[in-house]
């Protein structure tokens, strides 16, 4: 390898890594992972409760390193995209009439903002919950939107720790793209999936 | 309550620009129909119809909708071959949230029930 290459391939590139995925897929505790492992920080809160991140939230100046890649990755982390929101569907965890419909309203918020931001963001992490049926939908918009925008993603089918998870299911639902299964409570699959990145992190212009 | 269901054939939505269509579903669904397209939603149009539904949540009567797209036989039989495409569906249904329950298994039967 000459030097020049070799100067290219260890430039560091700043990438924006966006979480993208339904509702409660685990979208928050992969960040919060891949911020624990390269920066020592979380990125959000993490809540049994639906829309628990109703705002776009951001860690940046995380390095990382893969295979050899340096990435200055800026974690994204996305409100989950929902075709219907219910206020009732929070009273069930506890929460007051007021608060639930509350909760509600910057849920549809967030959504809107999650959509809109789509476009700057230069590698999406699709998170999938592996114990869920895989054909929702609401996956299928997100990934044929990634397409037409020609932006690189990785379906991350989540909670593979859990009994009633079939990650096979997932791969096979979604064979003709890239697909990392993985616990992200756990760690299960992590490496796999920073392998996956930075070979995609790297065909970014 | 009562829902109607409106079969609407590709002739009435082709010719209409992005905005429109996404329009022309809404208002139906909001008006409480089960809207079944004879086309297929591009993602972007998908995309577009989720963010402005989100607008126009009331929490009271319209909460969302529900929508599902429907694959070919032969689009099944390609996908099962060559893995899933998001682009390669048939005809859409798009409903009022708490209209219907839709189910679709792996094999593309999809389920719809009414609720009551």
């Amino acid at each position: 390898m000459s030097w020049k290459l070799w100067l290219k391939s260890n430039k560091t590139k700043k990438i924006n890594l966006g979480f993208y995925g339904e509702v409660n897929a685990g979208k928050t505790t992969l960040a919060n992972k891949i911020g624990m492992d390269w920066a020592s920080q979380e990125v959000g809160e993490v809540s049994e409760i639906p829309h628990e991140t109703r705002e776009i939230q951001k860690l940046e100046k995380v390095k990382f390193v893969a295979e050899g890649t340096n990435l200055d990755l800026t974690l994204i982390d996305m409100p989950g995209v929902a075709t219907s929101v219910n206020p009732k569907d929070f009273i069930k965890f506890g929460l007051s009439p007021a608060e639930a419909l509350q909760r509600a309203k910057e849920a549809t918020r967030g959504i809107v903002e999650a959509i809109k931001y789509l476009e700057n963001v230069d590698v999406a992490l699709v998170v999938v919950d592996a114990t869920k049926h895989p054909f929702d939908q609401v996956n299928f918009t997100i990934i044929g939107n990634l397409e037409a925008q020609n932006k690189p993603f990785i379906i991350v089918p989540n909670k593979v720790d859990l009994p009633d998870s079939n990650a096979e299911l997932v791969k096979d639902a979604f064979s003709n793209y890239h697909v990392a299964p993985i616990s992200a409570l756990q760690g299960e699959g992590i490496y796999d999936l920073y392998n996956m990145i930075a070979s995609l992190a790297r065909k970014v212009r | 309550m009562s829902f109607s269901v409106d079969f609407v054939p590709s002739t009435e939505t082709q010719d209409l620009s992005y905005h429109d269509k996404i329009n022309y579903i809404l208002t139906r669904v909001i008006q409480r129909s089960i809207v079944v397209l004879e086309t297929s939603l591009t993602p972007e149009e998908e995309m577009g119809l989720i963010e402005k539904t989100m607008k126009h949540i009331n929490f009271k009567d319209f909460n969302g909708i529900r929508l599902v797209s429907f694959d070919s036989g032969e689009t099944l039989r390609r996908t099962k071959l060559f893995g899933r495409s998001s682009n390669t569906r048939t005809f859409t249904i798009v409903a009022p949230n708490d209209a219907v329950s839709i189910l679709k298994d792996d094999r593309g039967i999809l389920s719809i029930k009414f609720n009551r």
